[in-house]
């Protein structure tokens, strides 16, 4: 599979912000070298030349004016339904875990 | 009323003329999800109280004088990566476990201005990520046709709805086959949008690119209704086109001397040849009211997969980021923020879902960049001029919706590679953003739904409903009743 060895799994879900277990990290790791073999017949095409074409149709970004703007639907001010969904909270502010470590 | 049988155009028309009312249409659909959903699951939410309420609304306004809408009093179903305010929203995740919409979907608030009633959130494969809605964190959803088979995915819930007939019209999102697919496979009409034309505000996003919101119904005109409804500049989505809504006038008679070009890399041994018989019957008898079969070749098919799957999986790992669990779910009690990122995600995706991003992460990793993300956005240039150069001899093309039929659930639970291939005929569509419909074409020797794929220019929906319209007349093949639900 050329040179484009898949790095190891735990690394990748490192970057992913994912916890995998062992057993989780072997199998996903043999199913992802099996895709990616699949995914070597692209390698393959003569791109030349060709552009890149990260949208199928053709758009141009259009930042529109920094104010209130009218749409067919108010969305919903004070209707505490954020507030309410948030499992840690002070007054108005999310509580997080610390993020840095004590050293 | 015999509402199983009614399409929602019936349904609006009996509501609108008094003939029945709203209340006695979301009753009827009540009691067909509690007669048989048991059996389907294609509902995670019914709305008991919440449909009846909007009902007698509805009906209050009616007696007040209010016109009624396109849709007034036809109970519908919606998608669960669609936000439906004050109703939870999961996309079958435990990730959004706890979550609940704020707002309106602009596509759900357009339905119900229309006079829709949401009766219940639909099943899905979690995200999306799927083919057979049997990776759904919360139940399975069964054929109607055959319960020991998939409905297709990832909008099977609503696939299943629909023709279970619990509902005449359902919402579902399509990024790379999810409302084709399931709709060919539980026998109901389901249409890809072109890209842009249908708001994808209020949509969990999946892959930004790809993903377009389309009706699942039981017949050709009723999607093209729904269409019309959902359809239309909306300046919350910027990739939204600027583009008037569909107009149903705008759908042709008849398909003499239109040219329905059949490609042949639709119809090799990849597909099933029972499917390719099936569509290549349905072609002669459209030969046979006027049109004009030109073969012709999209030979990047077969590299849509990887295509595919590269782009998709990278917008994927990029727009999960966001599932932090910070603002909504629960708190698995980490000492600190790494720990509770990776343990809340590690925990709140399913593996499907878990493979998906990591994929993602890899593909647009450094120094993996340029061979395949790239590489990816180069091939779906090649694609598009391969079908801008087909539309220039033809109309329409034609062939299958599926590879395969719907086959038993937990049959490709070992092979994630062989669930990716179910996209072969459908992922194009996404990648060029042209408009694809899957209507009803026949039975395979199981008596289980094929579905013919219909693809056109972008923003020609119209040419699309036109031959699908003259294939339902002849096939009458919007008639049939699932057999596990049959009165």
């Amino acid at each position: 599979m050329s040179d484009r060895n898949l790095p190891p799994l735990k690394h990748l879900a490192l970057l992913a912000r994912l916890d995998i277990s062992d057993a989780e990290a072997q199998r996903l790791g043999e199913q992802l070298k099996g895709i990616l073999e699949h995914f070597e017949a692209l390698q393959a095409v003569d791109l030349t030349g060709v552009e890149a074409n990260p949208y199928a149709v053709d758009i141009v970004n259009e930042p529109r004016e920094d104010g209130p703007i009218e749409t067919e639907q108010d969305l919903p001010r004070g209707t505490g339904i954020l507030e309410r969904l948030a499992p840690d909270r002070d007054g108005d502010h999310y509580r997080v875990p610390k993020m840095i470590k004590e050293s | 009323m015999d509402f199983p049988r009614l399409s929602a155009r019936e349904m609006r028309d009996l509501a609108a003329n008094g003939e029945v009312s709203p209340t006695e249409l979301v009753q009827a659909s009540l009691d067909r999800i509690d007669a048989l959903d048991g059996k389907i699951g294609a509902f995670l939410e019914v709305d008991r109280e919440g449909a009846l309420a909007r009902a007698r609304q509805l009906q209050a306004e009616r007696v007040k004088g209010k016109e009624p809408g396109p849709l007034f009093g036809v109970p519908i179903g919606l998608k669960d990566n669609l936000s439906w305010q004050g109703h939870p929203l999961t996309c079958a995740s435990r990730i959004l476990e706890g979550y609940t919409a704020s707002y309106n979907a602009t596509a759900v608030q357009r339905l119900l201005n229309a006079g829709a009633i949401p009766v219940g959130r639909c099943n899905m494969d979690e995200f999306g990520f799927g083919a057979s809605t049997e990776h759904s964190a919360f139940q399975k959803t069964h054929n109607p046709w055959n319960l020991d088979r998939i409905p297709g995915g990832s909008s099977g819930g609503s696939a299943a709805a629909v023709a279970a007939r619990m509902v005449p019209l359902a919402l579902g999102s399509d990024t790379g086959g999810s409302i084709r697919q399931p709709a060919a496979l539980c026998g109901v009409t389901g249409l890809k949008p072109t890209y842009g034309t249908v708001s994808r505000f209020g949509l969990v996003a999946f892959a930004s690119s790809l993903d377009q919101i389309g009706p699942l119904s039981l017949d050709v005109a009723d999607s093209a209704l729904a269409y019309s409804v959902i359809s239309g500049r909306d300046r919350r989505d910027a990739t939204s086109l600027d583009h008037p809504a569909f107009d149903e006038k705008t759908i042709g008679e008849g398909v003499q001397g239109l040219r329905i070009g059949v490609p042949q890399e639709h119809f090799d041994e990849q597909v099933h040849p029972t499917i390719r018989a099936s569509v290549r019957a349905a072609l002669d008898k459209l030969v046979e009211q006027g049109a004009v079969l030109v073969d012709i070749s999209l030979p990047t098919t077969h590299l849509s997969i990887p295509t595919y799957y590269l782009v998709a999986t990278s917008e994927a790992s990029s727009n999960l980021a966001r599932f932090d669990g910070i603002r909504y779910g629960h708190r698995l009690g980490a000492e600190d923020l790494l720990s509770h990122y990776m343990q809340e995600r590690g925990t709140g995706f399913g593996e499907e879902t878990k493979r998906r991003i990591l994929l993602g992460v890899y593909c647009l990793s450094a120094g993996h960049f340029d061979a395949y993300y790239l590489r990816a956005t180069k091939m779906r240039t090649l694609l598009r001029n391969e079908f801008n150069t087909a539309f220039e001899k033809v109309d329409v093309i034609c062939g299958p919706t599926t590879p395969v039929a719907p086959y038993r659930l937990g049959e490709k639970d070992d092979d994630p590679y062989s669930l990716y291939l179910c996209d072969l005929l459908t992922a194009p569509a996404n990648l060029t953003g042209i408009p694809g419909l899957s209507v009803p074409c026949g039975f395979d020797d199981d008596d289980m739904p094929i579905g013919m794929q219909l693809l056109g220019p972008a923003l020609r929906e119209a040419r699309l409903f036109q031959v699908a319209k003259v294939w339902q007349a002849i096939s009458k093949l919007d008639e049939p009743v699932a057999r596990e639900v049959h009165a």
